[in-house]
């Protein structure tokens, strides 16, 4: 693996252990405010990301917030994913009508940015965080669907296929058992890129107060929660949107080293 | 050209419809009475005029034709229960500001990345390249709030360079034309307006821009690096054609086709970025109207300024392939 791809999932592995050891490296519970003695302290020694204005480590409460943030994400992704994957194969393996309803369907969501879907889902659902997590799903959606109904339209014509034909295996148990392993790699790389689209649209919604919870240590929720005192606290600005970044860089840098890896030559020229 | 052309508008019209369609159910969606969503302190009389004038007892089919009558012949979407001005006075008032914002973020976007992407390509494997690759991976990877707010917190408080937020002074005597502040200030020639307008738009622009920036780059980057390798560039070269002209006149041509598809994607999608930036800087636009309307749960707006922005989203697709079309002569030899 390449020197960015190596860098990206060791960044991405340091978030995941945040996620996973925040109640250990934590200087208290996620919503306690111990210091209120120091509000909107600047980092010092004994507060590397300064202190909040409510008395909370903000460093505590950024190492809280991951597992929201992945939380969302993770479900937006899942949901991207495993509808994706079941739409672009059905219309793939089914060709037809069906394929083309759901090709047309998906390039005209596609041709809409993905924010403005998930803005018309929020205005139905109302404002929580599972409401942001099933909006971004949902808008992550065609772009997957694109992704795989292609990759099985060209596995579809592998001789494999053929045999498996050949040897009576109905249309379905190719998909799943032949077609869908060796469609992993590209669905694999899409899913890393499109989690960390999904953590930007939903720290997007965040912002915007859409998820709901004002006091919830979710890093979109947090600017939204302290921009009104960043002319005189910038760290409380800083440090939320900088792990929001880190953590979309990391899953960049790697869903590009995983596209390298599974499809050389799909920059810019077809793929073989 | 013309069956092109055809069956462009019928799938326009056909995304309008559709779209019209969910806008239009959003109401009936929602958990509760669609009434006592569309007003603040329902009265009787006020409960009774909307019922009659959505035709609520009717079949949604009705209701719907209702929607596009009122929509169409009375020029109304109803009444911001926010604001309580016809939302289409609010629309009016605010879609200007998304424009201005909007182009000047794509003009930026398109210079920006296509600069840095030929850059790119002619030092490939060098520390431009390189350089290059990690600012536009950080485009794409820096919430556009934070960039703005960081942006903010840089050129305006500690540089002073340039306001925080609005789009012109407090003390601003100027009446506009057309909302347009940069058109309307050149045409009554007033430069202190034009200057101030500018100011205010600079750094909105510039974050804003910023994501089709890093995209177009990488695409230009990736489509210079395919057409470089190609058999014209180096028959080009053994004419003795000098290297900028190899680079601009026969490289960057080949690649204009897929970035241009980028830049049309990247453009309709700015308009998502728009809600965002709009809020960091307090631009009085579309973007930051429909946020507010969602979270205020302000259904009569929330319709308007989504029906907008579709709107928006659809004519800008449809100019970009129209563009794209008369830019590039080899896809009109394609059958439509």
């Amino acid at each position: 693996m390449s020197v960015p791809g190596k860098t990206g999932v060791v960044m991405l592995a340091l978030v995941l252990a945040a996620a996973l050891l925040a109640g250990v490296i934590g200087r208290h519970g996620p919503l306690e405010q111990p210091f209120r003695d120091r509000m909107l302290a600047p980092p010092s020694l004994a507060h590397p990301f300064g202190v909040d204005g409510a008395g909370r480590d903000v460093l505590t409460r950024v190492l809280h917030g991951t597992r929201l943030t992945l939380g969302v994400a993770g479900a937006a992704a899942a949901l991207s994913l495993v509808a994706g994957v079941v739409l672009g194969a059905w219309a793939a393996m089914r060709g037809g009508w069906t394929d083309l309803m759901v090709s047309r369907a998906t390039d005209a969501l596609i041709s809409f940015p993905p924010l403005l879907i998930g803005l018309f889902l929020l205005a139905v659902l109302g404002p929580s965080p599972r409401s942001v997590a099933l909006a971004v799903g949902v808008a992550g959606v065609p772009a997957m669907v694109r992704q795989v109904r292609a990759a099985f339209l060209a596995e579809r014509a592998q001789e494999y296929v053929l045999a498996a034909q050949a040897l009576g295996a109905g249309r379905w148990r190719i998909a799943a058992g032949q077609i869908l392993p060796n469609c992993a790699g590209i669905i694999l790389v899409t899913a890393t890129l499109q989690f960390g689209g999904a953590i930007l649209e939903a720290a997007g919604f965040s912002f915007l107060g859409l998820s709901g919870q004002p006091d919830a240590p979710e890093w979109g929720n947090m600017l939204r929660q302290e921009y009104a005192v960043f002319r005189t606290a910038p760290h409380l600005v800083i440090v939320p949107g900088a792990a929001i970044a880190w953590t979309v860089l990391a899953c960049n840098l790697a869903g590009d080293a995983l596209r390298d890896w599974f499809a050389p030559r799909r920059h810019g020229g077809s793929r073989a | 050209m013309t069956a092109f052309f055809a069956k462009r508008l019928l799938s326009l019209a056909l995304t309008l419809f559709t779209a019209s369609v969910a806008v239009f159910l959003i109401i009936h969606l929602v958990p509760g009475d669609p009434v006592s969503l569309l007003m603040k302190n329902p009265t009787p009389e006020k409960v009774a005029e909307a019922r009659a004038r959505l035709m609520l007892d009717r079949p949604l089919p009705v209701q719907y034709a209702a929607f596009v009558r009122n929509l169409v012949v009375d020029r109304s979407l109803g009444r911001s229960i926010v604001t309580t001005r016809e939302v289409m006075e609010d629309l009016a008032r605010s879609w200007a500001a998304t424009a201005e914002l909007a182009i000047a973020a794509m003009l930026f976007g398109i210079v920006a990345g296509l600069a840095l992407g030929v850059w790119m390509a002619a030092r490939r494997g060098q520390w431009p390249d390189f350089a290059g690759n990690v600012v536009s991976l950080l485009g794409l990877s820096i919430p556009v709030f934070w960039l703005g707010l960081v942006g903010m917190l840089v050129f305006s408080l500690w540089l002073g360079w340039c306001p925080a937020g609005d789009r012109l002074g407090a003390d601003a005597d100027f009446e506009p034309l057309t909302g347009l502040l940069l058109l309307d200030s050149l045409l009554q020639w007033r430069l202190d307006v034009f200057a101030d307008a500018l100011e205010h738009l600079a750094l909105p622009a510039l974050t804003l821009g910023a994501i089709p920036a890093a995209f177009i780059a990488r695409t230009t980057r990736a489509a210079v690096v395919e057409a470089l390798d190609q058999d014209f560039v180096r028959t080009a070269r053994a004419k003795g054609v000098p290297e900028a002209g190899v680079l601009f006149h026969h490289a960057l041509r080949a690649a204009m086709g897929p970035v241009a598809t980028i830049a049309g994607l990247e453009f309709a999608y700015l308009l998502g970025g728009a809600v965002l930036t709009e809020t960091v800087f307090s631009w009085p636009g579309l973007g930051r109207y429909v946020a507010n309307a969602v979270l205020a749960r302000d259904y009569p707006a929330i319709q308007g300024a989504l029906l907008a922005l579709v709107f928006a989203v659809v004519l800008v697709n449809l100019a970009m392939d129209v563009v794209h079309r008369l830019a590039d002569p080899r896809l009109s030899k394609l059958t439509t």
